[in-house]
């Protein structure tokens, strides 16, 4: 279906080759993963198929492509729009229309489909895709999981026989995450699509993936079987380091896989985790906290308390109003009803000084908070601002990461080190509580295990962290406290291993794996005392 | 209605009211712009472009209307008040600080900046009438890099406005509280480059999607171009054409009525067609 032949590409003005010499093959209807670290040249690789770098974004191509017979050198992407559908990584970006039904239209609209056949095409994508009761919503205020879906009906209009999907999940919670997916699996499955998908949660899709292409960000490129690349990789789901850890002769790649071969193993101890003392210091309280947005009712009759000391995680689905109550505590919402006290003092109160001592906001899109053109110039200004001893800011980041080189734009870094820079940037005034807006969007593992052991240090120096989050994995890891919010209120609220063993959605995959445990993280695992009666050990 | 016929209807009447010329026309023409946003408004997506366009010719003209009394070339005729005149170099005769203000500097000021006033309004009430992207669509298919050009600014405007805010509070959050000029740049930076990086985003998915490929695009809901799209689109022109023999015939007040009752009609019209069908 897609043969990549002598494919290499590098960036003018760049030093690093993305590919080198890359020969494969993708087959007719296979399901390809496409993995790496963020900056690694993912992205770029799946641009390739489809002709957009090197026609329409620079890039130095030599080599060829050919998508079911025919050339990208020779085609421009426009012209190979009946044969590949492709996802972009924020949907919401690549929108042209407004309206879900001319948004999937719009393809057949400039390829110039007659009238009649582009209703029925448009009919059948709606039907597959689930989209009957959104077909005449405005696309600006769908959910993630709906925008997600409308793009890929409007990939799939067109009757593609490839579709490219760049991180389909990144922005969505567990169960919008999980229908995405399942749809993703029933077209490679029903309609025999091939299917090329890059994803950084590798525990959503690793069991149902052909074949993988690992990008390792100096021009090499390893393909192989899910299991064959899962040996090589430092890039391992929870369940792969857990069987790696343990030495397992095979590696299992699903829940499932695990529960079989764990089945006859012995666990003489259970090994508890450390319990969260909380202290009894009031930090933030919030009472009776209402919200309705043009009419519609965000949040209703919250009440809450937060102890200093806490860490807790805020989950629930897209829209569930987790960023609208952190944006509250924060004081910069502030139409709200019912009150919220921080530190005995109104959030929207705060400004200046004694905002930042006590309040330290990461938003959603770190980036937000830079406007330096280099790290050192973004971090001298944060003294500037705050009348800080000139250089707290750089100490704060070198305690919490030196990877970082001053001499960059703060916009060059790797998602993961712009969301260390904004940490240190919030960090440098000392504030008490730290407040994080989901902060793993488009992390890899490794940045993960790198916020995890920063948040970890600081929550043992006594900062109170709150964070809306989606990724169960990073919330077993550290939380002491998780809130779900749904429809509007909160339905549960209690320690971390309650909540999260509570529900299957929530549920990380150790828990799901040793469910008869008190077991969350891949370290519980393997400080365990197990013996392994079966052969696998 | 087409979308077409919205843009084709209020660009005539602003027009006319150019060449008609007259206070009582343009502000006739303000309010009918306002009455027919209120009952058709359609697009919702880019917030209220009528409101901004409004908020726009208010401003433009309390711009003028302030560097007409404190500067320029004073009209004789009867002074209203008297300001007290700065005293300038010989080499700059001809320029005036302050002084006095005549009634005729003012009128001629207030008659030019209703005619400007009124085409940015007929804009607003065009893009609030019909959704802007659908236009562009219709006009441009085949006029490739001007129609992507048109489709990005429309849509990153939103978008604009939005990383705006986000990042206005994210600067709050960094304990700055007061924007000076100075640091005005830090807003910037991060919109701009947002919008950039949007920008880049959506030509490339219209590249992929095969935008200004083909030579003849098609429609999925065609907006038929009907019998009362040509009724108003007759009867705009030929109010642009006789506005001048209005104004000069009749008297102010029946001209300007005869202007609003042709204006309106045809969308009366529509509406009795619309009824019969």
């Amino acid at each position: 279906m897609i043969t990549f032949s002598n494919v290499s590409l590098i960036y003018p003005n760049s030093q690093r080759t993305i590919l080198d010499n890359l020969t494969f093959t993708v087959d007719e209807s296979e399901l390809i993963l496409v993995i790496g670290l963020t900056g690694a040249g993912k992205s770029s690789f799946m641009k390739l198929i489809n002709g957009v770098i090197p026609h329409h974004t620079a890039g130095l191509l030599s080599g060829e492509i050919i998508v079911d017979g025919k050339t990208t050198n020779l085609l421009k992407p426009g012209e190979l729009s009946g044969v590949i559908g492709i996802v972009g990584q924020n949907p919401l970006n690549g929108f042209v229309t407004s309206k879900v039904e001319d948004e999937i239209a719009f393809t057949l609209e400039t390829n110039g489909f007659a009238p009649d056949v582009m209703r029925k095409r448009v009919e059948e994508v709606i039907d597959l895709l689930g989209l009957q009761n959104l077909r005449d919503r405005n696309l600006f205020t769908l959910s993630g999981g709906e925008q997600q879906r409308v793009a890929i009906a409007a990939a799939l209009v067109m009757n593609p026989k490839v579709l490219i999907l760049d991180e389909p999940t990144s922005a969505l919670d567990p169960v919008a995450a999980e229908e995405v997916l399942a749809i993703v699996n029933k077209l490679v499955h029903d309609l025999g699509l091939t299917v090329i998908m890059a994803e950084h949660k590798l525990e959503r899709v690793i069991h149902f993936v052909d074949r993988i292409v690992l990008v390792n960000g100096d021009g090499q490129v390893e393909i192989g079987t899910p299991q064959e690349i899962m040996q090589k990789s430092e890039i391992n789901p929870p369940i792969v380091k857990a069987a790696k850890k343990l030495n397992l002769a095979t590696i299992p790649l699903s829940v499932r896989e695990l529960k079989r071969i764990s089945a006859t193993w012995q666990i003489r101890k259970k090994a508890m985790r450390e319990k969260f003392i909380a202290t009894n210091d009031q930090l933030i309280s919030v009472k009776n906290f209402s919200v309705a947005i043009e009419g519609k009712t965000i949040l209703k009759s919250v009440n809450l308390v937060f102890n200093s000391g806490e860490i807790v995680a805020l989950m629930g689905r897209n829209g569930a109003g987790k960023s609208t109550l952190l944006k509250s505590i924060s004081g910069q919402f502030k139409n709200f009803t019912g009150s919220i006290v921080v530190n005995n003092r109104r959030p929207s109160d705060l400004v200046g000084k004694e905002l930042v001592q006590n309040i330290g906001f990461v938003p959603q899109e770190p980036s937000d908070l830079f406007y330096g053109n280099t790290v050192a110039q973004e971090c001298e200004m944060v003294d500037l601002d705050n009348k800080l001893t000139i250089g707290t800011t750089i100490k704060t980041l070198h305690s919490l990461s030196n990877q970082i080189k001053l001499d960059l734009h703060p916009r060059d870094l790797s998602e993961g080190q712009k969301l260390i820079l904004a940490i240190s940037i919030v960090l440098a005034t000392r504030p008490k509580i730290l407040i994080l807006d989901e902060p793993t969007r488009g992390l890899d593992y490794q940045a993960k295990d790198i916020l995890v052991s920063i948040l970890q240090k600081l929550a043992k120096d006594g900062t109170t962290i709150l964070m809306a989050t989606h990724d169960v994995e990073l919330v077993a890891e550290f939380a002491s406290r998780v809130l779900v919010i749904a429809e509007g209120e909160l339905i549960s609220d209690g320690p971390t291993i309650e909540v999260l063993t509570a529900s299957p959605a929530f549920a990380p995959q150790m828990a799901k794996v040793f469910s008869n445990q008190n077991w969350l993280t891949v370290n519980d695992v393997i400080s365990a005392d197990i013996n392994f009666t079966g052969n696998d050990a | 209605m087409n979308s077409l016929s919205w843009w084709l209807w209020s660009i005539l009447l602003a027009a006319a009211a150019i060449r008609a010329g007259t206070l009582c026309i343009g502000f006739l023409l303000i309010l009918i712009f306002t009455l027919v946003v209120a009952k058709h408004k359609k697009s919702d997506e880019w917030g209220n472009p009528f409101k901004l366009t409004m908020q726009l010719a208010l401003a433009a003209t309390v711009v003028r209307l302030f560097f007409a009394i404190l500067i320029g070339t004073p009209l004789p005729g009867k002074t209203l008040i008297s300001l007290p005149q700065l005293e300038l170099p010989n080499w700059l005769a001809g320029i005036r600080v302050g002084g006095d203000v005549t009634r005729e500097r003012l009128i001629s000021v207030i008659n030019e900046s209703s005619k400007f006033a009124v085409v940015l309004i007929a804009f607003g009430a065009a893009s609030a009438l019909s959704s802007p992207v659908q236009v562009i669509k219709l006009i441009s298919g085949r006029i490739y890099l001007f129609g992507v050009t048109l489709i990005i600014a429309v849509s990153v405007l939103p978008q604009i406005v939005n990383s705006f805010n986000r990042v206005q509070s994210a600067r709050r959050m960094r304990g700055l509280t007061k924007l000076r000029l100075n640091n005005f740049r830090n807003i910037i930076t991060p919109v701009l480059e947002e919008s950039i990086e949007r920008a880049i985003d959506l030509s490339a998915a219209m590249e992929s999607r095969g935008f200004g490929y083909s030579k003849n695009p098609t429609r999925y809901r065609p907006e038929k171009f009907t019998l009362s799209d040509l009724l108003i689109f007759t009867s705009s022109i030929y109010l642009l054409i006789f506005t001048p023999v209005l104004i000069n015939s009749f008297g102010a007040l029946l001209a300007t009525t005869l202007f609003g009752i042709f204006a309106l009609s045809p969308l009366f019209l529509i509406r009795k067609q619309v009824v019969l069908a």
